[in-house]
Parts: structure tokens; C-alpha cells; sequence
């Protein structure tokens, strides 16, 4: 990990018309680095990554993405700095799996959308990448879930930014495909150097793949947590706050009780 | 991409043929060796068939083709935008309010200058639009936004209701007969202000193909990929909005052909693409507008009927049988 910080956020404050549902946030992803942002339900957690995203207005606060601040970059260029993952499954859309990851090209090409031999290629090496090269022709729709977020992620490969941003990847997907989905997310933080940030329930998971946890409790208080004193200590136990369940530090995860 | 050039090379023919067949057909029907002798130099038979071509059947066909390839156009910029398979400027009241805006003209100002009628149906179908796009972000389904459309068009009915109340008799019947639908009352004057407009209004949708591809994945996506909602959403407005304007404005409200010939180009080509359908679905359009025409001839008859008519005929069915299969489908 390098001490580049793709996304630096100062005393940002989130929410829906004005009013924030998430406030005083300071942090920074570096590149390299894959976060996990996790919290119950209507905590915020889809608000975050969507004013990131630069879809929902920031509150107040700033938020500089490679440097540059969020609200004064515009739509194209932000496009080349960060892709998404959103949770529309994009089931409905009548396109074929290369088209789809075509669109991941888009902020690089004219009106016509003219696709030249280096975006070809680009979309090839993307589908290779998560694995769905032989799927290139089939349509969204006759896409199984595991299939389609392979394809999904591949369109987000296709606008090689530095930053990925993802709203809950694994949600609709089974252990299998939430395993190999993550071994995906971790090569491409360590080996690309890409910054991840992405959203999950999934606190197994996020354990063994994250370099750092964003957590929201449930007072919507933000927290940044080291994935490895959080294995270690005691505080999960705490964090879970629950009679049924217990960590375990030393095999490194939940037990349920009393089975 | 090959096969897009066949299919367009295809539909180009049947458009030609059908062009042909609509200048020939009709109470008088003129003998086709004459057409080509007519083209190649040599005179008619009888000398009222050239001021019958000239002067009434080709600017008819002329205005059936580009009425047809801008409502179509304008259909499938309102499914792609609104994500809605069932949008169209008739079932969304668009042409309604373009309706409204002619009729509070015609109805009020009886000495109307050259563009007025445009101008007034522009600003009716802008209001329409407006309200539909506000009320997009407010409904989830498809239907929803469908009756909303349909309850703008009895609104406006009602107040074109109420205005005629208040009307001269020859004032109700220049606008009652506007409102049936005809291609057939637009002069070379008129092409020369109507054409222009719409072949501009045809390639800036083309231009937008990109963006319009963009928005096949949602707007958050759209977004994402370097699409501005606040400018697409203008552009989609002010082009939409002059199509339908332009066309009701010296056509009178078309019924269905901007909602269903998108459905009738995807029965046959699978892809979702632009660049593909946008000049697909204008032939395919300019190509259904003829055959409404040609059916509206009521051939063997000596009689005219009212394209509307024709449209809805053809047009409400197909929405029926849409929303049947939908259901089936669950």
C-alpha cells in the first residue's frame, strides 16, 4: 500500500434534501487499500457511497477525489477517476454482456461512441479479468445473479480508474460467488492498486478481506477501525451487541450461542 | 454492423414503395407507366394528374413520412428516458397539451400569424413534459405514469371542452377537424418551415446516441459514466418537446404511432443500441405513417377517413395486448 490518497473526505456531512443523516466525517482511502463500509440497515451506508459517487449532493463538507474536489470536477472527468457498483442488477436491460462493458468506455469516447481497438481490447482483458470473457455475447438477461455482477464489475474494470466504489456486491450472490468475488476485489486493491470501497453486511468476509473497516453504529456514529486489532482485541464482541452470538478471537470468528 | 445496413437498405425500399403507392392511390388512382413516363419527361394523360401529384399528394407523403419518423423518434427518446416500455408522446399527453396550447390559439385569436400555431403547440407540449418528467421521479411503475398521462389528456380535453362552450360555431369546426389528424393539409409553404425542423430535431437525437445508451442502465449509471442528467434531461425535453409540437401543429395529434413502432422495430432487432434503433425506428415510422395514410384513403371508397382514426384502430389494441403479455409475464 502507498501513501497516494485517492479519496480524502473533510468534515463531509451526508444525507437526503439537506438534511444529514451522517455528519463530521474525515477520512482517506489510499491506493492499494480495500474498505469495508458496514452498519445496519438505514444507517447510511448506500447515502455515503452515493454522494462519493457524486450522485446525491454532499450536505457540507468536501471531498477531494486524486486532489481534485469533488464538486467542481465534471461529470466526464470523474467518470475517469472512479467507477461504481450499483445494486440495480441491471436484469432488465436489453443488451448483451460486451455492450454492457462497453459503456465502461464511454467517458473515453466522441458522441458516436465509436469503439476503437484499444477499447475492444480493454473490454476483452476486463471480461477476462472476472472471468466472463465466454459470456461476452450473451444477453443480461439470460445471465444467472453470479453472472451478471461478473459482467457488472468487468463494466466498472472497463473505465480503469483508480478508484472502484461498490454498494453491497456480494448482496444477491451465493458463499461460492461471494468468495470469488472477493479474492477479485482484493487482487485488484493489492496487485492494480486500485483504492476499493465497498458496502456489505457480510462481517465474516469483510474481516478477512478488508485493509480497514468503516463501521456505523447505531447512534450514526463513524468509526474507522484496523481489520487486525479488531480481530485481535475484544471490541467485536461489544460491536455486536447481542445474546446470541460471541467472537472468538482466537479462531478469529463468530460463534452463535448456546448450540 | 452489416446487418444494420441491410435492415436499413430493406426498410429504404418499403419506404420507397409505399411513397410511391401513396402518390398513386387515392380517389383518382393514377396509372403507374404514367408515373414513369411522367418522371422520365413525357406528360400525363390527363393533364390534372401533375397539379394532383405536385400539388397535393407528394407534399402529403412528404409530410405522412417525416410526421411519422418524429413522433416514432420522439417514442423512443420517452422509453429510453423514462425507462418506460408504455411512454409515447400520445399516451403521455404530450400531443394533448400540444392540443390545448392550438386550441386556446385558434379558439381565442382568430387572426394568427405564420409560426403561431407551432409556437402555441410547442408551449403546451413543454408544460406536459415538464409535469411528466417531475412525476417520473415520484411514480415507480410503468402504469402509474401511464394514467397520469391519460388523466392530463382528459384535463385538457375538458378545458378544450369548456373553451369551445364559449366558441363560434366555424371556430369549432377548424379546430375539430384539426384534431382528427391529416396529413394532407400541409402546403410546400408549410414543408419548407416543417421539414427543416424535423430533420434537425431527427439528427440531434442521433448526436445524443451515446448518452441516450448511458441512460439504458439507469440514471445513477448514466451518471457515473460522465452523463449529465441536468443537461440530457434538457435536451430530451426541448427535442421531444418541438417534435411532437412541430408535428400535432400542422398534423393534428397523432394518436400511438410515437409508442408502438418502437415495439413493432424491437419485434425484429433484438439490440438496444442508438445508433442502431434511432434510424430504424424513423424509416420504420415514416413507413407505418404511409400505410395509416394509405388505409385512411379508404381504397375502393370515395371517401376520406380520419388518420387519427386509423391510428387508434391500430395503436389501442396494441397497447392491450402489451399489457396482457406483461401480465402473463408477471
Amino acid at each position: 500500500m502507498d501513501n497516494k490518497k485517492n479519496i480524502i473526505a473533510k468534515n463531509l456531512a451526508v444525507g437526503y434534501k439537506g438534511k444529514a443523516v451522517l455528519s463530521e466525517l474525515n477520512f482517506e482511502v489510499h491506493a492499494g487499500e480495500l474498505i469495508c463500509l458496514l452498519g445496519a440497515n438505514g444507517k447510511g451506508k448506500s447515502t455515503l457511497l452515493k454522494t462519493l459517487m457524486g450522485i446525491l449532493p454532499m450536505v457540507s463538507g468536501e471531498v477531494l477525489l486524486n486532489g481534485k474536489s469533488l464538486n467542481s470536477i465534471s461529470a466526464e472527468d470523474k467518470a475517469k477517476e472512479m467507477a461504481v457498483v450499483l445494486t440495480d442488477s441491471l436484469k432488465a436491460v436489453n443488451m448483451k454482456a460486451e455492450e454492457v462493458v462497453a459503456t465502461g468506455r464511454y467517458p473515453y469516447l466522441s458522441w458516436n461512441a465509436k469503439l476503437s481497438a484499444t477499447d475492444t481490447e480493454c473490454i476483452k482483458s476486463s471480461l477476462a479479468e472476472v472471468g466472463a470473457l465466454h459470456l461476452s455475447k450473451r444477453w443480461m438477461m439470460s445471465l444467472s445473479d453470479g453472472e451478471r455482477q461478473r459482467v457488472i464489475l468487468a463494466r466498472a474494470l472497463a473505465q480503469q480508474t483508480a478508484i472502484l466504489l461498490l454498494d453491497e456486491p456480494t448482496a444477491f450472490l451465493d458463499l461460492a460467488h461471494t468468495m470469488e468475488l472477493s479474492v477479485l476485489l482484493k487482487q485488484l486493491s493489492r496487485e492494480e492498486g486500485k483504492s476499493v470501497l465497498m458496502s456489505t453486511h457480510d462481517w465474516a468476509t469483510a474481516l478477512q478481506i478488508a485493509d480497514r473497516i468503516f463501521w456505523i453504529d447505531e447512534n450514526s456514529c463513524f468509526h474507522i477501525l484496523d481489520t487486525k486489532e479488531l480481530i485481535e482485541g475484544d471490541r467485536l464482541h461489544k460491536m455486536l451487541n447481542t445474546p446470541f452470538g460471541t467472537w472468538n478471537p482466537t479462531l478469529g470468528r463468530f460463534e452463535i450461542n448456546g448450540l | 454492423m452489416n446487418k444494420t445496413l441491410l435492415r436499413i437498405l430493406l426498410l429504404s425500399l418499403v419506404l420507397l414503395v409505399l411513397f410511391i403507392c401513396d402518390i398513386l392511390l387515392g380517389t383518382v388512382t393514377i396509372p403507374l407507366n404514367e408515373f414513369f413516363g411522367f418522371l422520365n419527361g413525357a406528360s400525363f394523360s390527363h393533364p390534372s394528374y401533375e397539379a394532383i401529384i405536385l400539388h397535393y399528394r407528394l407534399p402529403k407523403a412528404l409530410t405522412a413520412c417525416f410526421a411519422g419518423s418524429a413522433l416514432a423518434v420522439s417514442g423512443l427518446l420517452m422509453q429510453s428516458f423514462f425507462r418506460n416500455p408504455l411512454a409515447g408522446p400520445y399516451v403521455l399527453g404530450i400531443s394533448s397539451g400540444a392540443s390545448l396550447g392550438v386550441a386556446l390559439l385558434l379558439l381565442f385569436f382568430s387572426s394568427s400569424f405564420m409560426l403561431s400555431v407551432p409556437l402555441a403547440a410547442s408551449l403546451g407540449s413543454f408544460i406536459v413534459l415538464i409535469c411528466m418528467i417531475w412525476a417520473s421521479k415520484k411514480f415507480n411503475s410503468s402504469v402509474s405514469l401511464l394514467i397520469l398521462g391519460l388523466m392530463i389528456s382528459y384535463l385538457t380535453g375538458a378545458l378544450v371542452g369548456v373553451l369551445q362552450y364559449f366558441s363560434s360555431s366555424e371556430e369549432i369546426q377548424s379546430f375539430v377537424l384539426w384534431g382528427m389528424g391529416s396529413f394532407a393539409k400541409t402546403q410546400w409553404l408549410d414543408l419548407q418551415l416543417m421539414l427543416p425542423v424535423l430533420v434537425l430535431g431527427l439528427l440531434f437525437a442521433y448526436s445524443r446516441s451515446k448518452a441516450l445508451n448511458s441512460l439504458l442502465l439507469g440514471e445513477s449509471y448514466a451518471q457515473s459514466i460522465g452523463v449529465s442528467l441536468k443537461t440530457i434531461r434538457r435536451e430530451i425535453l426541448y427535442l421531444v418537446g418541438i417534435l411532437v409540437a412541430w408535428v400535432t401543429a400542422y398534423c393534428g395529434p397523432i394518436a400511438f404511432v410515437g409508442m408502438a413502432v418502437p415495439h413493432l422495430v424491437r419485434l425484429g432487432v433484438p439490440e438496444s443500441d442508438h445508433k442502431i434503433t434511432i434510424p430504424l425506428v424513423a424509416l420504420t415510422g415514416a413507413c407505418v405513417a404511409l400505410v395509416c395514410d394509405l388505409l385512411a384513403q379508404a381504397p375502393g371508397l370515395d371517401i376520406v377517413l380520419p388518420i387519427n382514426s386509423i391510428t387508434s384502430l391500430f395503436g389501442a389494441p396494441f397497447v392491450i395486448y402489451y399489457l396482457l403479455k406483461k401480465n402473463r409475464l408477471g
